[in-house]
């Protein structure tokens, strides 16, 4: 009877599901392994196999190693920064003053103004191109209310019953928070800097918006820009070969990420 | 397209000889087949009288008779063409227009145009007898013998005079109604009884039938003529046909000529298809229908020789074999087209629709990685980087058709060079180059005390244009600051690949050119307060040599903005180096699509631009060596036509490297308004010139 039951329910898990995957499978899966497809040919007019020449030629390519560069110091240096911040404002959003909770919404807000606008902004606040902050700081302002959201959410969640019985068993505030709420929100920390890595291999537009040009100072040239360039040349194969290689990292960082959740979890 | 058939029958009703019948001794080779003779093939006729061929009419037993006019004495001349003699000529009084052959009775019928007319002769041309009169015929559009029946077709008005042409002229159709009649006369009885045919035009026969040409509705017919039923058998239409000047069938396949065509077209009238024979001389004619079994044979009338038209020698025209495909082309605005597209759609029958991409190449770039096959045809310039990009990549078909091959042997050598990969395959197909020049009125500069060697290097060119400021009367016209300076920097390296902007000549151009910009108007911010250095998009569109000395332009804006052309004269800009250097142009660029489902009809339809050079091409390319290329379209006597010739002879395509708005002009913008010293932009520029280069 079980059985009967369960096989029923999958089928209907599965067709309910259908839409969804074959979306997921016309949109993202056939044009990434068309992609993967162009990456391994020399022309799309030809069509000559070529193995992993082009993987090759993009990995020894100064300006790929460049913009790769660019793109890790963007999670090296603006991802951390980010969280700490999302943590800081969730903090005083979720144990501060409660009134400040209705703002939390208004952090949203960056991410619904159109980057062109925003861009016009920053650029008559930022004039100096020296240095990429100016990147990393938009990035930051347009990525943090998500961050922020999922933190309070994920800080509010915690049954204050918990605490109450750590107080009771002794523990003081620092032991509360460093044996309760850091594990309690460390999934939805994990999640949130996942997130943010993805979204810092997205920053080109604003990029592009605040230097308006193909070739940004060379602290600014990241793998959109350099995928961008290739296509401006017709150059799919490069196109194709490093959004590979891009998505590639990103997968790698992902299962990292997963791994080190599931681990964390356990 | 509206053809008046004013010059219908100047000179010839003709068609074409071709029977599908077996001659009477069964064997073709032997018969009096005159076509498959070899005596007969690529013979010329020696006449003593050089005239126009008005007819001529196979014979049989290998010979052909000639009535043609004397250009000397005026008068109609009738001449027997016998393989390797001469033409024996008769010469008579009266006006002969037309002539046929009766095989069986062994003489010519031919309408005198004077006495109006249709006279039986022998042989020897002698007068016979009058086998009929027509008092209102003007002249006859055709005559046959076939079955002991005379088959004629004259129209009464005069088919010259301009004042008849524009009184019978259908505004809407082009058709012209010249009172045209046709007739058969028993030539037993002489019983004469008009033919039940509607707006007739022409007559033809061939193989034992015959053919009329008719208007009916809006369009042109191409009609068998059932004797039994006196009824019309509708073969082929086309609105646009016009009339047709040379008809023959033979085994399914009619030829025929389209009058003002220089091609003998062919239709299978089985399959539909139809070709193109181009050919450069139209004629023929050949009524003995029933001895022709082989291919026509045409009489040339220019130079007067017989020759077999051979079809493996003339290669048929692929773009008529795809009449009634449509194609796409793809441009950035379809009302500055670079090929006269309504004009090749009525001629050739393919059709092709123009796709805007008002963002210009990035859409068309990304249709073509993309391997999207709803544009067939995408035109590019070499101003922008794209041309260079899919020479590099491999993003075009290669060109094998015949023509355009042709075509590009016949332009200087620059325009091959650029075209050709390097696998020596054809990548594109040059449509219009765009050569900027000085144009210049020599009276003005000697007023000015200004050499024209002054202008030729950027140095003394400067100093030139101080001269033509101080003076105040006159003034130096271009279009935009940006174009001039781009195309000096383009004639400092005319590889453009790896420019070297880090040097002292760069420098002194571009402080010079772009640090004077305020003397530039720009319409939107009011006149200049010099008139010197106008813009020519502002409302000064009439320069003259009124109040010009030099403008830098290319040729078709030129003519476009000033309105004394013809007193100009032009050279190529000037170099920034005194070494001898080519003179850049850009050019414009067709390329079939790799993706494209219709690739053979885009090739015909390429092939036919090259075929007819300047005939589909919206402007005047300056490719040509061949000056008689320019005929009609250039006037060749203007002044600045020698001087844009020679700068056409020494140019070279300057393939764009950098994007000139997008990783130039910026960065130009920024200098200007002070934010960037020069060292910075230079720094800057090749930056991004070695990023470009090897990303």
């Amino acid at each position: 009877m079980k059985k009967r039951k369960s096989i029923k329910w999958n089928t209907k898990c599965k067709l309910c599901l259908l839409p969804s995957l074959m979306g997921t499978a016309i949109f993202f899966v056939v044009p990434y392994l068309r992609v993967l497809y162009y990456s391994l040919i020399d022309n799309q007019f030809r069509r000559n196999f070529v193995g992993l020449d082009n993987y090759l030629e993009t990995l020894k390519n100064e300006y790929f190693r460049l913009a790769l560069i660019n793109s890790v110091l963007i999670i090296v240096v603006a991802v951390p920064v980010l969280i700490l911040l999302a943590l800081l404002i969730s903090l005083i959003l979720s144990f501060g003053i409660r009134r400040l909770r209705s703002l939390r919404t208004a952090f949203i807000l960056p991410m619904l103004i159109p980057t062109a606008s925003v861009v016009l902004v920053w650029r008559t606040i930022f004039t100096d191109t020296a240095t990429p902050l100016p990147i990393y700081l938009l990035f930051i302002w347009k990525n943090i209310g998500i961050c922020i959201i999922l933190l309070t959410a994920a800080f509010t969640s915690i049954d204050e019953t918990i605490y109450e019985a750590a107080r009771l068993d002794g523990a003081d505030a620092f032991k509360a928070h460093t044996r309760i709420t850091v594990p309690m929100i460390m999934p939805t920390v994990l999640f949130s800097v996942l997130l943010s890595i993805v979204n810092s291999f997205k920053v080109f537009k604003e990029s592009y918006l605040f230097f308006g040009s193909n070739y940004p100072p060379d602290h600014s040239y990241t793998l959109q820009y350099y995928m961008n360039n290739n296509f401006l040349k017709l150059d799919y194969q490069s196109l194709a070969t490093s959004a590979v290689l891009t998505s590639i990292i990103v997968f790698v960082i992902v299962i990292v990420g997963i791994i080190i959740q599931r681990r964390w979890d356990t | 397209m509206k053809k008046p058939l004013s010059l219908i029958l100047s000179l010839i009703c003709i068609s074409f000889s071709l029977g599908g019948c077996q001659g009477d001794n069964g064997n073709a080779m032997e018969n009096d087949d005159i076509i498959v003779r070899e005596s007969f093939i690529f013979d010329d006729i020696e006449l003593e009288s050089k005239g126009i061929i008005n007819s001529f009419t196979i014979m049989g037993d290998n010979r052909a008779a000639l009535l043609f006019m004397d250009n000397n004495t005026q008068k109609s001349c009738f001449g027997i063409y016998e393989s390797n003699k001469p033409v024996t000529e008769k010469e008579i009084a009266a006006g002969y227009s037309d002539i046929c052959y009766d095989k069986e009775e062994g003489c010519f019928y031919a309408f005198n145009s004077i006495e109006k007319e249709i006279h039986k002769m022998d042989n020897s041309f002698s007068y016979v007898s009058t086998v009929t009169k027509e008092p209102e015929a003007f002249e006859i559009r055709g005559m046959d013998v076939i079955d002991g029946s005379l088959y004629y077709i004259y129209c009464t008005k005069n088919t010259y005079d301009p004042n008849v042409q524009l009184e019978v002229l259908e505004e809407s159709t082009g058709y012209c109604d010249f009172g045209e009649a046709a007739y058969c006369v028993d030539i037993g009885s002489g019983e004469k009884s008009p033919l039940e045919i509607e707006k007739p035009i022409c007559q033809y026969a061939s193989g034992g039938k015959l053919y009329y040409y008719t208007f009916s509705g809006e369009s042109y017919y191409l009609n068998e003529y059932d004797r039994e039923n006196n009824r019309l058998v509708s073969l082929y239409t086309d609105r646009d046909m016009s009339y047709i000047s040379g008809f023959a069938v033979h085994s399914d396949t009619l030829y025929y000529i389209k009058w003002g065509d220089s091609v003998i077209s062919k239709k299978d009238m089985k399959s539909g298809d139809a070709f193109y024979i181009p050919l450069d001389i139209v004629v023929c004619k050949g009524s003995d229908f029933k001895s022709y079994k082989s291919e026509p044979i045409i009489l040339n009338r220019a130079d007067m020789s017989i020759r077999k038209l051979s079809e493996a020698k003339y290669a048929e025209s692929e773009s008529f074999k795809f009449s009634g495909e449509s194609l796409v082309i793809g441009y950035f605005y379809k009302y500055s087209m670079p090929i006269d597209t309504k004009k090749l759609n009525e001629d050739i029958g393919i059709t092709a629709s123009v796709y805007e991409y008002p963002i210009y190449d990035n859409e068309m770039k990304l249709k073509l990685l993309a391997c999207d096959s709803d544009v067939d045809i995408y035109i590019f310039t070499t101003n922008r980087r794209i041309g260079r990009d899919i020479r590099r990549m491999g993003c075009y078909e290669p060109l094998a058709n015949e023509a355009i091959i042709d075509e590009l042997d016949d332009c200087f050598d620059w325009v091959r060079e650029y075209s050709a990969n390097d696998n020596g395959e054809i990548w594109c197909m040059p449509i219009s180059a765009n050569q900027q020049a000085l144009f210049y009125v020599p009276e003005n500069l000697e007023r000015l005390g200004i050499d024209i060697s002054e202008l030729k290097s950027f140095e003394s060119f400067w100093a030139a244009l101080e001269k033509i400021r101080m003076d105040g009367r006159y003034g130096f016209f271009s279009r935009a600051t940006q174009e001039f300076g781009e195309a000096m920097t383009a004639s400092y390296n005319i590889n453009y690949s790896f420019f070297d902007y880090d040097t002292d000549i760069f420098r002194n151009m571009f402080t010079r050119v772009y640090s004077d910009w305020l003397l530039w108007s720009n319409p939107a911010e009011g006149s200049a307060e010099n008139p010197l250095f106008n813009n020519m998009n502002s409302s000064k569109k009439n320069i003259s040599t009124e109040n010009a000395a030099v403008i830098f332009d290319n040729l078709k804006l030129f003519r476009n903005d000033v309105t004394d052309c013809e007193k100009w004269c032009a050279m190529g800009i000037p170099n920034l180096t005194d070494s001898e250097e080519k003179y850049p142009v850009s050019i414009e660029f067709a390329i079939i699509n790799p993706a494209s489902k219709k690739k053979e009809a885009a090739e015909a339809y390429l092939g036919h631009i090259a075929q007819n050079r300047l005939k589909y091409r919206s402007t005047t390319p300056f490719f040509y060596k061949d000056l008689s290329t320019y005929d009609g379209c250039v006037d060749k006597s203007a002044a600045y036509f020698e001087g844009l010739y020679e700068l056409s002879e020494n140019s070279q395509v300057y393939d764009a490297f950098l994007e000139i708005k997008e990783d130039y002009l910026d960065d130009v913008a920024a200098y200007q308004k002070g934010e960037m010293t020069i060292d910075e932009y230079i720094a800057n520029i090749e930056r991004i010139s070695e990023m470009t280069e090897n990303e």
